[in-house]
């Protein structure tokens, strides 16, 4: 198999041949992103009656303090909205501490009990939504699908938290190559296509 | 039938024979070695025998302070004093009398009151009274009192002269219960004779009109103002009208030496508003203010309708104007809930943003449900103040978001929020409301009765409306209670309320065109209460016996997360475009109009007066 491998140099990679002729796609998983570090995709969090958002949400929306939660009981999706001005049901996302913005824990305690609720969450467990950024209605917000959850087990203070996997995942690294295409193609939130952080800083 | 006859004969025999031996039985066998007789060695009261000796008591009662009456009370002991002196054995211990006191009550015989102790205290065992009406004309009382002197270990006898009655004598009881029925019943009589002439006098045009401070009576018994004395009078009600209090103003006349009806100079808070109570002072007479429901008691009542009454207007000169008497009536009737000004006007912003909203005066009960109502819509009609319900269905992203709900605040324990806590006595105001608006500034309290919304909004200038609802302490700003008891009722019922519940409402801050206001809506309401954890609530970990507070949220909100996206626009659009936060209001006039005294006119009296006071040397007249 040695003389198999392409070779690296100049004159070798002219002569590379396409490397799914000679391994099968499906002998290949494409690797689950939740098996990956997350740090820099937005996603929002709910645990022991808080929720919360990560540094990647304060920094699409800088100049954002309030925001607004909007939910959808039939489609089981969750908009935060920026907020301008100062509203009844705007809350503060983060803190700002010697000039550094924080995430801010938030207690939301009847909502985290009817969300939960609604979702059959298990109240001992920490849920982590995935999202990303949208139009709406004219302006920019982080949307997050509430059926793509990420489950964790509340840990100790020492021992953090264990991620929950499905049972199905188990002895697998992720889905095989081409149903992961197919996969893809279809999208997380609908017509809506997710936009990678790195892409956007571009753009700005 | 020859047995029968021989069986009752032996039974006859043998009935004769018991009998005997019962009469031998009763008859007795005196064994004069084996008896002693043991006779009476104490006697007890007998009127009737002089051999005893008795400690006597006299009692003479006249019921009222005629001078002619006073005639026969001083008659009766001349009389008794000798009486007792031709009986040798009897010893005269006092005299018991009193004047002018009714005897259909014990309360305030006292003399009557003290006898009996002496009685009960063996220090008397004879009393002699005139007649059963002197001793008492309430049988129940007479009646047992006689009882309860009879029975004590050494029993006090009374007796009656006029009806030759000893109540210690057995033969005498009936009698004596008779007698005591037929004085109580005399009393009856005569009460109920009073009362029917009462009622032809008062009902028919001669209402009674006994002297009071500012008027005398003419020589055919008219009212007519005393000059010397209406000053005073004046002076009560426009000092009232200016907002001292009734305590004050009997300090005032104290330190002035003012005299009273009674000829001394002891005021009080309760003479000066029995002054400003007095329809009377406005040139009218109202009759059966008062009424004795039972003539045994003597006690008066306030006459709540038991009585009919007759309103006389007109009938006499007025010391004071009948607007200024109603109006001290509604401060009177106010002044329980520390009002402490003149008669507050309802007034209703007419432009910008709170157009509709009514000033709340929250010391105030005299404005009713209807008043704010109508105040409101006298600017803005029903159509107008209904919240939207034509909201943005014509958006061409309608189905992508009807769906969505925004997340209510309520849910959200977050430290910045405006909250206010509402009971029918008070209302507080979060740390967050108070900190919003600027250092030490008063504000106003307004209410939208159709939209069932509260406003609070900086204070204008000299507003008697302003509620002071922060201080200042350790120099921060803390929210203080603000008193709504005599408001309470009355925003409970605007806003369908369960009275005796504490509401708590997160309000939205708004600030346009340079100024705030705080909008809280009624039916973001959640009733708050505390109750004690038995420890059985979901928290396990809570300790047994710990209070914690109850929320309930209003019916509905179980199902939802928050208000619908597009109603939630609406509302939002409503602000936005609802104008500029003004000032702009007017007066709302209320009932009846009331042409009072003008302030100037009112403080120029009392200066006059006062001032002329000043100048005198000594107490002043009146």
């Amino acid at each position: 198999m040695a003389d198999e491998y392409i070779s690296t140099d100049e004159e070798s990679m002219e002569e590379s041949v396409d490397i799914t002729e000679i391994y099968p796609q499906d002998d290949f998983q494409v690797l689950r992103a939740e098996y990956l570090p997350q740090i820099k995709k937005y996603s929002v969090s709910f645990s022991k009656h808080q929720m919360s958002v990560n540094t990647a949400c304060l920094k699409r929306f800088p100049e954002t303090e309030l925001v607004e939660i909007l939910l959808n009981r039939k489609a089981k999706k969750m908009i935060i909205r920026p907020m301008l001005e100062e509203e009844k049901d705007s809350l503060l996302w983060c803190n700002t501490n010697g000039g550094k913005r924080k995430p801010r824990k938030v207690t939301v305690k009847y909502l985290f009990e009817m969300l939960f609720t609604m979702m059959g969450w298990d109240r001992n467990c920490r849920y982590k939504l995935l999202g990303g950024v949208a139009p709406f209605r004219g302006e920019k917000v982080l949307f997050f699908d509430l059926t793509s959850e990420q489950q964790f087990l509340i840990g100790t203070k020492n021992n953090g938290n264990h991620p929950i996997f499905p049972k199905e995942w188990e002895n697998q690294f992720g889905l095989p190559f081409s149903e992961h295409q197919r996969a893809s193609q279809i999208g997380l939130f609908d017509e809506y296509k997710p936009v990678p952080v790195k892409e956007q800083e571009g753009e700005e | 039938m020859g047995e029968s006859k021989m069986d009752n004969r032996r039974k006859r025999k043998d009935e004769d024979a018991a009998k005997d031996k019962v009469r031998q039985r009763m008859r007795g066998c005196l064994d004069p070695d084996n008896y002693q007789y043991f006779p009476i060695t104490i006697n007890r009261a007998d009127y009737y025998n002089d051999e005893v000796e008795q400690n006597v008591g006299i009692y003479v009662r006249v019921s009222t302070n005629d001078i002619k009456q006073t005639t026969s009370y001083e008659l009766q002991k001349i009389y008794y004093e000798d009486f007792v002196r031709k009986h040798p054995n009897w010893r005269l211990i006092d005299i018991y009398a009193d004047e002018g006191i009714s005897g259909t009550s014990m309360v305030h015989r006292d003399a009557f009151n003290r006898m009996i102790a002496d009685a009960k205290a063996g220090v008397i065992s004879l009393i002699i009274c005139k007649s059963v009406s002197r001793f008492a004309r309430n049988i129940t009382d007479c009646i047992g009192v006689i009882r309860s002197l009879a029975e004590l270990r050494n029993p006090v006898g009374v007796f009656f002269e006029s009806e030759c009655i000893f109540s210690l004598n057995e033969d005498n009881q009936m009698t004596l219960n008779y007698l005591a029925g037929i004085a109580d019943e005399e009393s009856h009589i005569r009460s109920r004779g009073m009362e029917a002439s009462l009622k032809m006098r008062l009902d028919n045009g001669i209402p009674l009109t006994p002297k009071l401070l500012g008027y005398t009576h003419d020589e055919d018994g008219n009212l007519i103002i005393n000059e010397e004395e209406a000053p005073t009078v004046r002076l009560a009600f426009n000092k009232f009208l200016l907002g001292h209090s009734t305590q004050e103003i009997a300090d005032s006349f104290n330190s002035q030496g003012r005299q009273s009806l009674l000829g001394n100079v002891k005021w009080t808070s309760n003479g000066i508003v029995d002054i400003l109570r007095n329809e009377r002072y406005c040139g009218e007479v109202l009759t059966r203010k008062t009424f004795t429901p039972n003539y045994r008691t003597h006690k008066s009542v306030k006459n709540r309708g038991e009585r009919a009454q007759s309103l006389y207007l007109k009938h006499h000169e007025p010391i004071i104007s009948k607007d200024d008497f109603i109006a001290v009536q509604k401060m009177l009737d106010n002044a329980k809930y520390r009002h402490e000004h003149v008669l507050p006007q309802l007034r209703v912003v007419t432009e910008g943003f709170l157009k509709g909203f009514v000033s709340v005066h929250t010391t105030w009960s005299g404005f009713t449900v209807d008043d704010y109502m109508n105040a409101s819509l006298s600017v803005v009609s029903t159509e107008e103040q209904a919240c939207p319900t034509d909201y943005m269905t014509d958006d061409p992203e309608y189905e992508e978001w009807k769906d969505y709900e925004v997340v209510r605040s309520e849910y959200i324990t977050d430290w910045g929020k405006c909250n206010v806590l509402i009971s029918s006595t008070e209302m507080y105001f979060s740390t967050q409301c108070i900190r919003r608006f600027p250092l030490n500034e008063k504000v106003e309290l307004l209410i939208h009765p159709v939209r069932k919304a509260l406003a609070v909004r900086t204070s204008i200038e000299s507003r008697r409306s302003e509620i002071s609802w922060s201080r200042m302490r350790n120099g921060r700003l803390t929210p203080r209670s603000v008193s709504s008891t005599a408001f309470g009722e009355t925003l409970y019922t605007l806003f369908d309320w369960i009275s005796g519940s504490k509401y708590q409402i997160t309000g939205s801050f708004i600030r346009k065109n340079g100024k705030c206001v705080l909008i809280f809506m009624a039916k973001d309401a959640r009733i708050r209460f505390t109750e004690k954890d038995t420890g059985n609530g979901s928290d396990e970990s809570a300790p047994k016996g710990k209070r914690r507070q109850v929320t309930i949220y209003p019916d509905g909100w179980e199902s939802s997360f928050g208000e619908n996206f597009y109603f939630h626009e609406a509302m939002r659009k409503e602000i936005v475009d609802g104008g500029d936060i003004l000032d702009q209001d007017i007066v709302y006039n209320t009932g009846i109009q009331l042409n009072l005294t003008g302030r100037q006119k009112l403080e120029e009296y009392i200066n006059n007066v006062e001032n002329y006071i000043s100048k005198e040397e000594g107490n002043y007249g009146g």
